[in-house]
């Protein structure tokens, strides 16, 4: 980042990130090389009391090549590297247009030369009626364009094949948020509290479709919609006495519409996505420079993706993953910690589908095998380690 | 001359009466300690706080209880409350001079003498009892 010499106050920021893939997935080589140079100049202008407007102008230039046929001549012969030049230009204003009230307007222009002009206004309201109580609202669009082999891995990974149904489209979905955020003061607490609800409307989303087939993961475009909402309720306390505790839980109903092979719309669960989810943490220090912390997580059934007549159930059970851990600290920034992870040693009950045969070589089998199960690695939702422990020395600089 | 003397007594008695009141975090600017300094040195307290840290919020809640610490905040003492974020800190740091403030955290208590010279620096929330200990025996 870099604050150019004049009057007004004017940023640049830029940044290039190079990153070199040498993989192998089984036999089959994944090799890619990516730059991406990217820069920001923008104004920062506070317009009489009111006011205060943020302008500026955005190019990112990324340049991708892999060994795969995304990145070949239609005739297949020549390599082609994916350039992608991004220009986009932004212009936001926040107006205070009364005491304790602050609207926010913004709008963002980026071209990009496979999806032509993307448009992404947004809109956020704030009402402070005080120190201790906030509401925030906003909306909004989004907009993304989606690379399979780089974001999504568990296609390489799994034991699946990956089956790209057609030319992937870019996600696009309109989104709202309503923020609320209460502090109570008392005499021997501070208590924070925020509450958070948000909805998102994608009018294309890219899921990967695991129930038709399974030996195969399908990539296709939405042929409806897909939803994403929920609410989120986080506590942050802190005491006379030197207790600390943080706790979350989010309820999240992630679902799509879309229309099956006979063209009827069909709504279906995301896979992976629980409906209920919690965290917390408990920390206390002990006098002689002693500290405990414990820390949890938990989440409720996700569905999971089955095969035909499976004996696994098609939703993961609740469960809880507990650590503890131990902190000593010493003279000149030394720390000594030690301590136990997945405390109630949870470990899923069935991970892996016919793991001695992994090239489904005797699947067909009706004396060993009458349902016909493939080889499949795909039914995950939590750590395969069980307890362990754990010992450390920190050394913090600038102590 | 009598009504000079008169205006300044008072201009400082509600100055100090309505420090601690308003002790909660209001705006206090160094004018104004100057001046009270000039007329009746004390030994000043100054506490810093920002506007996130919830343990400065304790802090406050429990002078607002005590009024033993009351007392001594507007009697014993100029009681100085600065935002750290705040333009009042620069004008601040020419008052402290060459000291040097380490490792701050927030609420932080600086005991200046009636020569502005740091006499004890403590950082984090100190409890009504303590509090008082603290400032009783400076």
């Amino acid at each position: 980042m870099y604050q150019l010499p004049v009057k007004e106050k004017i940023m640049l920021q830029y940044s290039y990130n190079r990153h070199a893939q040498n993989s192998y997935y089984g036999q089959t080589p994944y090799m890619a090389t990516q730059h991406v140079g990217f820069t920001q100049l923008y104004w920062d202008k506070q317009l009489g009391e009111k006011h205060n407007l943020l302008t500026g102008a955005s190019y990112r230039y990324t340049w991708y090549d892999d060994n795969t046929p995304g990145t070949l001549s239609e005739d297949g012969k020549v390599n082609m590297p994916a350039k992608t030049p991004l220009p986009g230009a932004f212009i936001q204003d926040e107006w205070s247009f009364a005491a304790k009230h602050k609207l926010l307007l913004g709008y963002r222009y980026d071209y990009d030369k496979y999806h032509g002009s993307i448009h992404s206004p947004r809109i956020a309201y704030k009402w402070a009626p005080n120190v201790d109580n906030t509401l925030r609202a906003s909306f909004g669009t989004g907009f993304r364009v989606v690379n399979l082999f780089t974001e999504d891995h568990a296609a390489l990974t799994g034991s699946r094949q990956v089956v790209i149904a057609e030319t992937l489209k870019p996600e696009k979905s309109y989104n709202a948020n309503l923020n609320y955020v209460l502090k109570i003061p008392m005499n021997n607490a501070f208590i924070n509290l925020d509450a958070t609800g948000f909805y998102s409307y994608f009018t294309n989303k890219i899921n990967g479709d695991f129930d038709v087939d399974p030996d195969k993961i399908i990539y296709d475009n939405l042929r409806g919609h897909a939803v994403s909402q929920g609410i989120s309720l986080n506590v942050d306390a802190a005491f006379a006495f030197p207790l600390k505790v943080l706790a979350g839980l989010t309820y999240m109903d992630v679902y799509q519409i879309d229309e099956d092979d006979a063209g009827i719309p069909q709504k279906s669960r995301q896979v992976y996505a629980p409906k209920w989810a919690g965290t917390f943490t408990i920390g206390y220090s002990f006098p002689y420079n002693f500290g405990l912390d414990l820390t949890g997580n938990w989440n409720g059934p996700m569905r999971l993706p089955v095969q035909r007549n499976d004996f696994r159930p098609d939703y993961s059970p609740w469960f809880l993953l507990a650590n503890v851990q131990v902190t000593k600290k010493f003279a000149k920034g030394w720390e000594i910690y030690g301590g136990v992870k997945n405390l109630l040693n949870y470990v899923p009950e069935y991970a892996l589908m016919r793991p001695f045969d992994p090239f489904d070589k005797y699947v067909n089998d009706p004396v060993n095998n009458p349902n016909g199960y493939t080889f499949d690695t795909e039914y995950n939702y939590a750590p395969l380690q069980g307890v362990r422990g754990f010992l450390g020395i920190r050394y913090n600089l600038y102590q | 001359m009598k009504t000079a003397l008169l205006s300044i007594t008072c201009l400082i008695c509600s100055l100090v009466l309505f420090l601690p009141a308003h002790a909660q975090h209001g705006p206090v600017t160094f004018a104004g300690l100057k001046d009270s300094m000039a007329v009746q040195p004390r030994p000043v307290v100054i506490e810093l706080y920002t506007t996130w840290c919830s343990y400065c919020r304790i802090q406050e809640k429990q002078i607002k209880r005590s009024p033993t610490l009351q007392q001594l905040l507007s009697e014993k003492y100029y009681f100085v409350c600065v935002n750290a974020e705040s333009a009042d800190f620069a004008a601040f740091n020419e008052i402290l001079g060459q000291v040097a403030l380490q490792q701050l955290a927030y609420p932080a208590w600086i005991l200046l003498d009636t020569n502005y010279r740091m006499k004890d620096f403590h950082t984090g929330l100190l409890k009504s009892g303590e509090l008082e200990d603290w400032l009783i025996a400076k």
